[in-house]
């Protein structure tokens, strides 16, 4: 399941951290209080996850319970390829 | 009557001690009038203690949020100026801004202290960091500082290569907000949902004229979390909500913003760019019982300078309306005269919002404000009932989502890159952002490199909403008469 996580950790050091390492970003950085992603960028990560893992993500799934760290995102990928 | 702009919050203690100021809706915190009166005294003494003196610049790093607020009235109070940063900005960005203002000192929210130091360490001038003040301490006197002293020092993208900062006075921003009360019909009961952040004028703006009207300002930052936001406005009961064009196609687009009902709420309220007509339309018809207000303003006017009056959204969805009340709109041509119906030229504007000028910037001042007029660069023409149209910009900006970029400082960094010659960036129409940027590149005889890479190499020296979206390899890069880039010609490409 790491997979998941480093995964997703590289789309957003690639597109949101210009230049920063990997160890810059740990798996319970909350990207709300980093200021890591805005709304687009919440958007275009929502995208990459649909595409990449073939699940669809309701709107109403978009919270930070699900979103706000690398370790939701894996809980709530991982959840939606078990449905 | 409030000449000083902390006076917002004194007097607002004494007309309406009890009413809640601020809600911070993801912590459930809120604050009233009167016990920010305190706060603001509080933090003021601590200022003044660590030796601030009157007019020196108090920087402010911190995403909205209460202490936000304290901060930025308790540096009005000890007769500083406050510079709110764009936190989001890497600190060497930041640092150059603090640089040029030659900061004193600055606050930092909880999330960025490291930054805060990094900045310090890049900027010698800054001598000291504010703490968060918890205790009620004994009141100093109060620096007494003239209406027309600035206030508060907002960054914007200037026409030139170095940060420009736009000095407003406790009058600009007293008389502006005292203006939106009047058309906005602002009072005590108000709520206004702020979603906008405060390092922006158009932010600022909702808490200074919800403020002066006793009323309440909800601060929710998770707009990454746009559901979110919406149950906000219910459980809160707010009664406005602004927005860029962006949020509005945010919320129609990728939520159920639609299906949703909203009974507290009273408007809603569009500045900050250009509302493409398919979202005022999409907005009018989905919600016919609220005011849908479009507004027009710069940072420049402190910011407000027109409003559509909501009952002709439907029939004219592309103007921006009429002058506010207070400030005194011309079209202009070439030569200053004011043209005719119809006919194009300048916004130009006047009242006690304009701006005092630009920070340390004899130059570009001077270019903006004559004779006590501000020529905004939007070009505009006037209808037979004398609302306005917007048509372009006379200087350069692209304007994308809510920030307002200066295509010069992304060009000047792509032509770092060994493989390229030539560099354009335009803005390209996009349903969300309002504009995105494309850039136009010419490599270097016989070097190669992919548009991927140009991306990657812009996302590493850029902040990411100056990141170009698309780059286009040209053969040959189109140039008008006097041989430069013609980048009317790679608009329509």
């Amino acid at each position: 399941m790491n997979d998941i996580k480093s995964e997703i950790k590289k789309f957003i050091i690639d597109n949101y951290l210009r230049g920063a390492e990997d160890a810059q970003l740990s798996y319970d950085d909350s990207f709300l209080e980093k200021g890591i992603i805005d709304s687009i960028g919440v958007i275009e990560l929502t995208s990459f996850i649909q595409e990449k893992y073939g699940i669809k993500i309701e709107v109403a799934e978009i919270i930070p319970e699900n979103f706000d760290t690398l370790n939701n995102l894996e809980r709530y990928t991982t959840k939606k390829l078990k449905k | 009557m409030i000449f000083f702009l902390d006076e917002l919050v004194s007097e607002g203690a004494a007309g309406w001690p009890d009413n809640i100021a601020v809600i911070e809706a993801e912590t459930g915190n809120s604050i009233t009038y009167k016990e920010l009166a305190k706060s603001v005294e509080a933090l003021s003494a601590q200022i003044l203690r660590k030796g601030l003196k009157k007019g020196q610049r108090v920087g402010i790093l911190s995403p909205n949020s209460i202490l936000f607020i304290c901060v930025y009235f308790a540096i009005s109070r000890a007769g500083g100026i406050a510079v709110p940063f764009n936190h989001t900005l890497d600190s060497l960005d930041i640092a150059r801004e603090a640089k040029d203002c030659g900061l004193s000192a600055i606050y930092a929210g909880k999330p960025l202290k490291e930054k805060a130091e990094a900045i310090r360490e890049e900027v010698r001038s800054i001598r000291f960091i504010i703490e968060d003040e918890k205790k009620a301490l004994q009141t100093e006197r109060r620096v007494r500082p003239k209406g027309t002293d600035p206030v508060s020092i907002i960054y914007t993208s200037g026409t030139t290569r170095r940060p420009l900062g736009v000095m407003l006075s406790h009058r600009n921003l007293i008389s502006n907000n005292t203006s939106i009360v009047k058309y906005l019909s602002l009072t005590a009961d108000d709520k206004i949902l702020s979603v906008l952040p405060f390092y922006y004028i158009y932010g600022l703006s909702l808490l200074f004229s919800h403020f002066l009207a006793g009323g309440t300002v909800i601060i929710d930052n998770r707009f990454m979390y746009p559901s979110v936001v919406l149950d906000t406005i219910n459980k809160y009961r707010a009664t406005g909500f602004a927005g860029v064009s962006s949020h509005y196609a945010i919320l129609l687009y990728k939520t159920d913003f639609n299906k949703r009902k909203f009974p507290t709420l009273r408007y809603l309220m569009q500045a900050g760019d250009r509302m493409p007509s398919h979202l005022t339309k999409k907005l009018t018809e989905t919600f016919s019982d609220k005011k849908l207000y479009i507004a027009y303003g710069q940072t420049e006017a402190s910011p407000r300078m027109t409003y559509l009056n909501p009952d002709l959204v439907k029939v004219k969805p592309n103007s921006i309306g009429r002058a506010i009340p207070d400030v005194k709109i011309k079209v202009v041509n070439i030569d200053g005269k004011e043209c005719n119906v119809g006919r194009k030229g300048e916004i130009i504007a006047r009242g006690e919002n304009v701006m005092l000028g630009y920070w340390n910037n004899k130059k570009e001042t001077s270019k903006t404000i004559k004779k006590g007029w501000l020529y905004t660069g939007d070009m505009a023409y006037r209808d037979r009932d004398g609302d306005l149209f917007i048509v372009g910009r006379r200087k350069n900006f692209i304007k994308t989502g809510a920030h307002r970029v200066n295509p010069l400082e992304i060009e000047d960094v792509v032509i770092e890159n060994n493989n390229i010659m030539e560099a354009a960036v335009v803005g390209a129409g996009d349903d969300i952002l309002g504009k995105r940027l494309k850039l136009f590149v010419l490599l270097v005889p016989g070097k190669k490199i992919s548009p991927n890479e140009i991306i990657k190499f812009c996302k590493n020296r850029l902040p990411p909403y100056k990141v170009p979206s698309e780059v286009v390899i040209l053969q040959s890069m189109p140039k008008n008469s006097f041989g430069k880039i013609d980048k009317k010609e790679l608009r329509i490409r």
